[in-house]
């Protein structure tokens, strides 16, 4: 709260945003109304919900209803930075939804002067379907990790000691995004 | 590692950082990781929310 108030009137304009797994009510009300006095709040759930469909449910079980409730069960006026995938999907030990989606395809599959495979196919509808539903009915912000947006492949690794310092995971490879024989490209 | 949010020197050191941010890099917001930690006194550490209001208020 101190913060909150610190920032907001340091600069009016200035935008808070609170990552809280509790779900505390009054989180976004402002501190004259009683509340933490955030902006918006990360809506943690819907991530979670994604890995539970990909990895758990076969797609002919996926309950739109469901889903939908999980994206739009929020607070009543208060904002949420929706995602699909965060930093967290990406870093070494997790896997981000096109990982899940291609498996070992995500190396040869995305080439776009080959015949596509059922694989990809279901994979790059399901990879641009998940992030529309979550877009449009998530909440009133949308946060990407670098790269997830055209499927970067493989993960992020910073140095330390168990991978012997190396800087090898440590990028996003840009350039893939600009490579015009992928299917993202 | 937990601050100690009941230390002056503590809020001040943090309150500073925010202050260093906007006045330096004209930053247009922050994001605070893991709030729950900083909210409660048990900084949710083994602590399961079920949604009650019993969990978030008079603690």
């Amino acid at each position: 709260m101190l913060a909150n108030t610190l920032i907001h009137k340091l600069k009016p304009s200035a935008i808070t945003i609170a990552e809280d797994v509790s779900g505390m009510p009054t989180l976004c009300r402002t501190i004259r109304d009683g509340g933490i006095g955030f902006d918006y709040r990360l809506g943690m759930f819907h991530p979670d919900m994604w890995i539970k469909h990909l990895e758990k449910i076969p797609d002919e079980r996926w309950n739109m209803g469901g889903i939908i409730y999980g994206l739009t069960n929020r607070r009543w006026k208060e904002k949420v930075v929706t995602y699909v995938e965060s930093h967290d999907q990406a870093i070494v030990g997790d896997k981000t939804v096109s990982m899940r989606l291609f498996n070992e395809e995500i190396y040869y599959g995305l080439n776009r002067h080959n015949e596509m495979s059922l694989n990809v196919s279901r994979g790059m509808a399901l990879h641009k379907m998940i992030r529309m539903i979550t877009f449009h009915l998530g909440g009133e912000a949308y946060l990407n990790f670098m790269g997830n947006e055209f499927g970067h492949p493989e993960w992020i690794d910073f140095p330390r000691a168990g991978n012997n310092f190396s800087y090898h995971y440590c990028r996003r490879q840009w350039n893939l995004k600009y490579d015009s024989d992928l299917r993202y490209g | 590692m937990t601050f100690d949010y009941s230390k002056y020197e503590v809020k001040r050191f943090l309150l500073s950082n925010l202050m260093y941010f906007l006045e330096e890099y004209k930053v247009d917001g922050f994001r605070f990781d893991a709030v729950t930690s900083m909210m409660y006194t048990h900084h949710g550490i083994d602590i399961g929310f079920s949604g009650g209001y019993h969990e978030y208020f008079g603690l």
